[in-house]
């Protein structure tokens, strides 16, 4: 999976998921401001990646990731 | 399998409000319970196990669940801990189970961050899915 279909598929889900406009899913963006996550809501995020990517993760690890753009660079470099 | 008083090692909730009756067991990620109908129950209302009844059965399956985790990692003496349900999506009641019918509720642990875990439930009837429901659990320390 090339890294442009990784951040087409991660920003449909994000969007469709938290309930979202596409639109304010942007590499720089916050992603915990702009999905509103919280310490519940932070599961569900842990939860895409699993299903969608088959990616086991932990809330240490996603709670690393700052920007959308470092959520594309973490699937890749856990799916490379 | 685990029933009656061993269920108290597993679970917070007493009587009148303990809504599973047998626990079946627990894989790594799975859990299964079971619970007859009684007159009596407190979420019976017209012969019929209430809506709250049904998410509070399948709350306590998930508590099971977690408590048979607990005590794996923890040692057998661990208390049962406090839960709160923290959301629960896309809930489906079919219809509503009457007295005297049995339920069995399967779920399926899909993910952990610290206290919190998501679970898929599916409640049934014999072979009759009656209700499912994604429901996330706060667990206190």
């Amino acid at each position: 999976m090339t890294k442009a279909e990784i951040t087409s598929k991660v920003n449909a889900l994000l969007a469709e998921e938290f309930e979202v406009e596409e639109s304010v899913i942007t590499p720089d963006a916050n992603i915990k401001k702009t999905l509103e996550l919280d310490s519940l809501s932070l599961v569900d995020l842990v939860a895409l990646i699993d299903n969608e990517f088959g990616i086991k993760t932990n809330g240490a690890e996603i709670s690393k990731v700052g920007t959308f753009g470092e959520l594309y660079d973490f699937i890749e470099s856990k799916i490379a | 399998m685990q029933q009656g008083e061993e269920i108290k090692q597993l679970i917070p909730q007493r009587e009148p409000i303990m809504m599973i009756d047998t626990f079946y067991g627990a894989t790594e990620t799975t859990g299964k319970s079971g619970l007859t109908v009684l007159a009596d129950n407190v979420f019976c209302e017209g012969g019929q196990l209430r809506e709250m009844g049904v998410i509070e059965h399948i709350a306590q399956t998930c508590a099971a669940y977690n408590g048979v985790k607990n005590k794996q990692n923890n040692g057998e003496a661990s208390k049962p801990k406090l839960g709160y349900i923290g959301e629960i999506k896309k809930c489906q009641i079919v219809r509503l189970p009457r007295v005297g019918e049995q339920l069995t509720t399967d779920v399926v642990a899909t993910a952990q961050v610290m206290n919190v875990t998501l679970m898929e439930a599916t409640t049934k009837i014999g072979d009759e899915t009656i209700a499912s429901c994604q429901i996330k659990l706060f667990e206190e320390d």
